[in-house]
């Protein structure tokens, strides 16, 4: 299936950050642990990126990255803090670095299933895409497919602001990569950060929001 | 002659002018009428205004008609290449007779107005006006965007002023209903354009063809509340005679005037022939609860039902000269005895000519009216020869019955209110020597089918009175059936049981699209559409 | 000095410096109208590209300016857009005096309009996708409130407009392609479908439609009336602009076809739901979802082969309305909201039944938005409808019809709502319970809907020059 497709050390590391880092965020319930993904979410992304482009240019997708998920690490501690208080606690928005909904054991092997789901439609359709796109390399596409993969089914699954700013987060980061093959604009790769960093902010408001008070 | 002489023999620009003068003498009496109310609370002599703005109005439409046909360009919407359509007024036989009409009725109105002190007052005689005014813009449109503005126009004030003075729920309801097929006629006028437009056409008054006529004389009868039958709401508002009338007919002859103008484009089609049967069971069901209700103010809405309805059939078998007569007795006829709220020997007479806009007697609007029993010959016209029969025998028994007494009332009042009825009865008689002219005299193709015709009802109206004085009636309960039935009200119940149900299930679609998942949803039916797509 | 600083710069700067005076409102507010209408009063007059003299001074208008390597062009073609953005956003400004929105729509007001003319003078102009995910998320920010939990309609608004953006991108890279290598089919199935999704997700075609409705029952009705304005708006002269660069792609019939299945869908969707909508939030969701549908039809229409390009004219005509309407409604639904207070249920027909006898001017100006906005005779929508209907009916009957039945959809639900109105369960009288500063704007807006659908002559011209923007479009 995958004949004469030459992995090196380096680009399969970044795939199993990605993969790692996109499962964590799906299943996690801990806030720390999704945080602790995107930062190795961002390392995979960069690196799949540095194939295409100059390490300079690369750095400010790991630099935007990063400074996205500081800002949404300092909204998610401001707001639920380190201290887990219990499985009651737990539910309660601002009250415990757990991230609502909760999954049970069933709801995590539905994930899991789901996740798998994915994996296969990925696979299937990764030789079509090498062949459509020119320049772009087998490593990249499979990155940016498990994160966009992984991402959408994040998004499809849950309606709270700070996931959907994850899933948000993952599904562009994907995308970013295979972009990143076909377009070298300075602009581009300047406003792709900042649309980065500003979903960062907004995720950031929209934790702080329902504890902020008046009509400001 | 003096007009004549200051506009230098050009007829055009004297007609245009008058014309104006008339619609704008209405709006300015009725807008000063406002402001001096505002300004003087106590002001004494608004009556005198009303009076005057509608003396002025039916006096400039006099001389109107000597210079047949006449444009008026109004407003013209820039870009043109954009916008096509200006607002253009047109008068011709057909505008010109309904618009005298009106302006006749609402002087008539107010001129009567002086013997129901306690029931009228300022802002009835100012709704009058206006009403008045838009109704002569929606008879006088000379294409469908004039026409539509106006109908929405009269269709605004009207809700405006029945919701003002109705506070019950119930009837409120009924008010909403009435709009709302007012302005389903609206859009199927606007649907009529549509169709006019696939044909590569720009629909034109002057020029209406095959299946975009259907379209419109559906729009009229579904404003007129004839398809589907619809009674807007028995109860009449409180001011019944005077604004009441106003109200009742300005709407029915803004809608009249298009249905003559269709007449021309009448073909045999089965969708046609439809209407043609819907209308003739609407004749007869207004015409049978006209005869029988308590008295003319009750029967008023199936007066006009009725009335609009041989009206309808008439432009459906393409006789515009009958539709236009049967639409100017609605209004004429009609208002005529509406507005007759004293009952006095001397009087009598007056309201009782009105019958001359039904009967069938040559030289009269009646004879104009019965050129609809022409071939082909049906049954259906069997059926509206019993209706005319029961709108005579129904005016008759109305008019007899007693009424308010002028005992008392100062003179003026003996002057001025049959003044009112007078100026209906000679606006009837120039409409009906210059704009029915043909229609009333005893000559024409189908004269001898005309006379049996008029034999013929009369001859009804004979077998109506013998019954009358026998005593028989038409049982209550039979009555009800009849009205439950034609009022559809079973049909709406069904329609409300269908909207329940696709309600269900829109419902349940929003609930799993704009659920946690539904973005996930969402692109499982975007396969699904793509792939139906990709079949198709 | 170059136009971009008049007219991008100063204003963002503007917005950040207002944000910071936010606590006083009202002033705050006045001198940002008085600002915006003043831009647009430049954009009127000023000649971009050549000397404009203010008093004693000379100042050249320079069209270009660079940015990271981009440029920022705002020609004298841009004009009409910038005259229709900024006196926009200073009417939006103006109904935010009484409507009881955040302290900060004024800033996020200046900022979108600051990015909203960026997105059309970015080149290449494909970057404009890029600037209005900004103003999704200023959008997204000023619907979600403080101390209140952010409304799901507002999470899928951004979800699904976040994801709309990497097709656009995608799209606007086969694009360059397909133009350097016409022949390459599968390239041009590519790109298009790349740009059907992009735009399916951008303009909330059905399926993706839900956020509208949603955040229209959620959120503040002005705020949600001032997003789905200006937003959709952008997006669509996105899109055109698309249309306007790659003649191949408007030559197709494909793609013309596909852009009036979009319209259609949205037609019926936003027609036939609405009959079936108790909350008169989402009932002006709805009636937003038609009018895209109808603005793609139309723009379908252009594309077509030997099509009547007045089309487009005429769609940009109604964008004066459309604000019109869209803002007397959601001002008469913020002055029924007060009646509300404390009620959870909201918007819904049950809670405003004979509301109308207690706000009757708010009552009588919600309908006529909403009449106006079916295209009903003497108010604003209805010259621009009709030309479009009848526009529509000589490419295709049958999308006429569709189109046709999507509004009587919403006029049924209009004529519900005004049922509902006036109906109450108790028979109370008369009475006036807005303040006078509602009054005195709800009557220039109604007073505004009214005039202009008597007299479009005098205010819709303008707007339909607005087609100078995309100059190939017309060859």
């Amino acid at each position: 299936m995958f004949n004469g497709i030459d992995l090196d050390l380096l680009s399969l590391l970044a795939i199993i950050f990605i993969v790692i880092a996109a499962v964590t965020l799906l299943i996690s319930r801990d806030w720390r642990f999704s945080i602790a993904a995107l930062v190795i979410q961002y390392v995979g992304a960069y690196i799949l990126v540095k194939i295409s482009w100059p390490v300079q240019m690369a750095l400010v997708k790991l630099i935007a990255g990063w400074f996205s998920t500081i800002v949404l690490a300092m909204a998610l501690f401001g707001v639920f803090g380190f201290k887990i208080d219990g499985e009651e606690q737990a539910m309660r928005q601002g009250r415990s670095s757990i991230l609502p909904p909760s999954t049970n054991v069933s709801g995590l092997l539905f994930h899991i299933l789901a996740t798998v789901v994915i994996a296969l439609a990925i696979l299937s359709v990764i030789p079509d895409l090498l062949n459509q796109l020119d320049g772009v390399t087998f490593e990249q596409v499979m990155g940016a497919l498990v994160l966009i993969g992984l991402g959408l089914l994040h998004l499809g699954f849950t309606a709270h602001p700070i996931r959907v700013i994850f899933g948000l987060l993952t599904v562009l980061a994907g995308f970013e990569i295979i972009y990143a093959a076909v377009e070298l604009s300075t602009l581009v790769a300047g406003l792709l950060a900042g649309v980065n960093l500003g979903l960062a902010m907004l995720g950031a408001y929209l934790i702080y929001a329902p504890s902020m008070e008046g009509r400001e | 002659m003096l007009a004549a002489v200051a506009f230098n023999g050009c007829p055009e620009l004297m007609t245009n002018t008058f014309l104006l003068i008339s619609f704008i003498s209405m709006v300015a009496a009725a807008i000063t009428m406002v402001l001096v109310r505002i300004i003087r609370p106590k002001f004494g002599y608004s009556w005198l205004l009303a009076a005057s703005g509608a003396i002025t109005a039916w006096l400039s439409l006099l001389p109107v008609g000597r210079n047949l046909p006449s444009k008026l360009n109004l407003i013209v919407w820039e870009p043109t290449e954009l916008f096509s359509a200006p607002i253009v007024f047109m008068a011709d036989q057909v505008s010109w007779s309904y618009g005298l009409a009106l302006a006749g009725l609402v002087l008539g109105v107010i001129f009567t107005d002086v013997l129901r002190a306690v029931e009228a007052d300022w802002s009835a005689w100012a709704g009058s006006l206006m009403l008045g005014a838009l109704g002569l813009t929606a008879v006088f449109a000379d294409n469908p965007v004039t026409l539509m503005l106006a109908w929405a126009a009269i269709d605004a004030a009207e809700l405006m002023i029945l919701l003002w003075h109705i506070p019950q729920s119930s009837i409120r309801e009924k008010v909403i209903v009435s709009f709302s097929s007012r302005v389903g006629g609206i859009f199927l006028l606007i649907l009529a354009e549509i169709v006019a437009r696939t044909g590569g056409n720009r629909l034109d008054f002057a020029t209406i063809q095959g299946p975009v006529g259907n379209f419109l004389v559906l729009a009229c009868a579904l404003r007129l509340g004839v398809i589907p039958l619809h009674i807007p709401f028995l109860q009449e508002p409180p001011i019944r005679r005077s604004l009441g009338t106003t109200i009742r007919l300005v709407p029915v002859a803004s809608s009249l005037v298009l249905l003559t103008r269709t007449a021309s484009a009448a073909t045999a089609t089965s969708g046609n022939y439809i209407l043609l049967v819907l209308s003739v069971f609407a004749a007869l069901f207004g015409s049978i609860s006209w005869a029988l209700a308590k008295d003319e103010l009750d029967g008023r809405p199936y007066w006009i039902i009725s009335v609009v309805s041989i009206a309808l059939f008439s432009a459906l078998r393409g006789d515009g000269t009958a539709s236009l007569a049967w639409g100017i007795a609605s209004i004429l006829t009609g208002g005529l005895l509406f507005i007759s709220s004293a009952r006095h020997r001397y009087l009598f007479p007056l309201t009782a000519l009105g019958l001359l806009g039904i009967l069938p007697v040559p030289l009269t609007p009646g004879w104009a009216g019965i050129k609809l029993y022409a071939p082909p010959y049906s049954v259906w016209l069997g059926a509206i020869v019993v209706t005319q029969s029961l709108l005579i025998i129904g005016y008759i028994r109305h008019l007899a019955q007693p009424g308010e007494g002028l005992v008392g009332v100062e003179r003026w009042v003996w002057v001025i209110y049959p003044a009112g009825l007078i100026i209906i009865l000679a606006g009837y008689g120039v409409i009906t020597w210059w704009g029915l002219t043909e229609g009333v005299l005893l000559t024409g193709l189908y004269l001898i089918p005309n006379i049996v015709a008029g034999i013929l009802c009369i001859g009804f109206c004979g077998i109506w009175v013998y019954i009358y004085r026998r005593g028989f009636s038409i049982p209550d309960r039979m009555v009800e059936l009849i009205r439950k039935v034609f009022s559809l009200g079973w049909l709406y119940r069904f329609l409300w049981e269908v909207f329940q149900t696709l309600r269900r299930l829109v419902n349940t679609l929003t609930f799993v699209l704009e659920g946690q998942g539904g973005i996930l949803w969402a692109l499982v039916l975007l396969l699904l559409l793509l792939a139906l797509l990709q079949q198709g | 000095m170059s136009s971009a600083i008049i007219w991008i710069l100063f204003p963002l700067a503007l917005s950040v410096i207002t944000l910071f005076l936010r606590k006083w409102e009202k002033i705050v507010t006045i001198i940002t109208i008085i600002v915006t209408i003043g831009l647009a009063w430049l954009a009127w007059q000023a000649p971009m590209g050549e000397l404009f003299r203010v008093g004693t001074f000379t100042i050249t208008l320079e069209e270009s300016y660079n940015f990271l390597g981009r440029r920022l062009e705002l020609q004298a073609t841009d004009a009409p857009a910038l005259v229709f953005i900024y006196l926009g956003v200073a009417f939006w400004l103006g109904g935010s005096l009484v409507a009881k929105v955040r302290r900060i729509f004024v800033s996020a007001g200046l900022a979108v309009s600051a990015l909203l003319t960026a997105a059309i003078a970015v080149e290449p102009f494909l970057y404009a996708a890029l600037i209005i995910e900004l103003v999704v998320f200023i959008c997204v920010g000023l619907l979600a409130e403080p101390g209140k939990q952010i409304a799901p309609g507002a999470l899928r608004f951004l979800t699904l407009q976040t994801l709309g953006l990497p097709f656009i991108l995608f799209a606007g890279w086969l694009l360059a392609g397909v133009e350097s290598s016409p022949e390459d089919s599968v390239r041009i199935v590519q790109a298009s479908l790349m740009l059907a999704f992009g735009f399916a997700l951008l303009l909330a075609i059905f399926p993706f439609h839900t956020w509208i409705p949603m955040l229209a029952e959620d959120a503040h009705p002005y705020t949600v009336a001032f997003v789905l304005y200006l937003l959709p708006i952008e997006i669509i002269l996105l899109g055109i602009g698309f249309l306007d660069q790659y003649s191949w792609l408007r030559d197709q019939i494909e793609v013309s076809r596909l852009i009036q299945v979009a319209g259609v869908l949205m037609v019926v969707t936003g027609g036939l739901f609405a009959i079936f909508q108790n909350h008169l939030g989402r009932i002006l969701g709805f009636a937003v979802i038609l009018e895209i549908g109808v603005t793609l039809l139309a723009v379908g229409a252009v594309t077509k082969q030997q099509a009547d390009f007045s089309m487009l004219s005429i769609t940009f005509t109604q964008f004066l309305p459309r604000g019109l309407e869209l803002g007397v409604w959601s001002l008469s639904l913020v002055v029924l909201n007060g009646y509300l207070e404390g009620n959870v249920d909201g918007l819904r027909f049950r809670n405003i039944q004979g509301a109308a006898r207690r706000f009757p001017i708010a009552s009588l100006c919600l309908v006529i938005a909403q009449l106006s906005l079916v295209g009903f005779p003497l108010l604003a929508g209805f010259p621009a409808h009709r030309e479009l209907w009848l526009g529509l009916a000589s490419v295709s009957p049958l999308i006429a019809i569709t189109a046709m039945l999507g509004y009587i959809g919403m006029l049924f639900v209009t004529l519900r709502t005004m049922a509902v109105l006036v109906m109450g369960p108790t028979e109370t009288g008369w009475q006036i319970s807005e303040n006078w500063s509602q009054i005195s704007l709800l009557a220039l807006g109604g007073l505004g809907i009214v005039l202009i659908g008597i007299f479009p002559q005098f205010f819709l011209p303008l707007l339909s020059t607005m087609t100078e923007l995309f100059p190939n479009l017309g060859l």
